[in-house]
């Protein structure tokens, strides 16, 4: 029970909040521009081509 | 201690028997969610993320970052910080006492960036098959949890299949409800 609590405490603190998780960093930002990892993502786009998204991820509206 | 550190942990303690890792591993994980999380940093776009892990070899910085990888699509990949461009060391074994709040803290950064990004999918695999059996027990612990606000998909002999416990898939696809 006290595990179920904590994982919904988790799951709605971020997103009942409007405040970020943590703090604002513009070290960072320059990250943004570069690919982290990869091989990673060679890895994933192989799977995409080859299994395709599954339907239900198809089209969503994507809202930043 | 990041994933690998832990994981190398349990092999070595148990003389690598696996068996033994996962219960290890189980019972770790068990209270996951009970763990605080670090304080973390963000860049503007929320893409790239960073923590502090401090524990019994010190102070290691981790990264988070979420590489696009096709409209909607993002992969996320954490490890230690190295420096350099991108600076990144997902294989690193820092074994630094603190797997339980580090993966607490990356659980946490993952949610912020589905709930930021409405309708992006997440896509995870581990650089290693034993890590990424560690991402599908997370999963599975908590997964009656997860199913009611999140989709989630694992990829097994070329095809996505919906999540089912006790798989042992190659790599998943995490995405929010709408």
């Amino acid at each position: 029970m006290k595990i179920s609590n904590t994982m919904k405490s988790i799951l709605t603190e971020t997103e009942a909040s409007n405040k970020g998780l943590g703090t604002y960093n513009p070290e960072l930002d320059k990250y943004e521009r570069t690919v982290g990892f990869p091989e990673k993502v060679a890895k994933g786009r192989e799977m995409l081509a080859k299994a395709g998204l599954p339907p239900e991820l198809q089209n969503r509206h994507i809202k930043k | 201690m990041n994933v690998t550190g832990c994981i190398s942990a349990w092999v070595n303690r148990h003389n690598g028997n696996l068996n033994m890792c996962k219960v290890s591993a189980k019972h770790t994980l068990a209270s996951l969610m009970d763990q605080p999380r670090y304080d973390v940093q963000y860049s503007l776009d929320n893409k790239v993320y960073s923590f502090v892990s401090e524990g019994k070899k010190g102070r290691v910085i981790k990264k988070v970052q979420f590489d696009l990888m096709q409209e909607g699509i993002f992969n996320l990949g954490f490890g230690d910080w190295v420096g350099g461009d991108p600076g990144f060391n997902d294989l690193a074994i820092t074994d630094n006492g603190d797997m339980e709040m580090v993966l607490s803290t990356v659980v946490g950064i993952a949610v912020e960036f589905l709930s930021k990004n409405t309708g992006v999918t997440i896509h995870l695999t581990g650089s290693t098959p034993v890590r990424t059996r560690l991402y599908r027990i997370i999963i599975s612990n908590r997964y009656d949890e997860i199913k009611n606000d999140y989709s989630v998909w694992g990829y097994l002999n070329g095809r996505f299949y919906p999540f089912q416990k006790n798989i042992n898939y190659e790599a998943f696809l995490i995405s929010k409800l709408l």
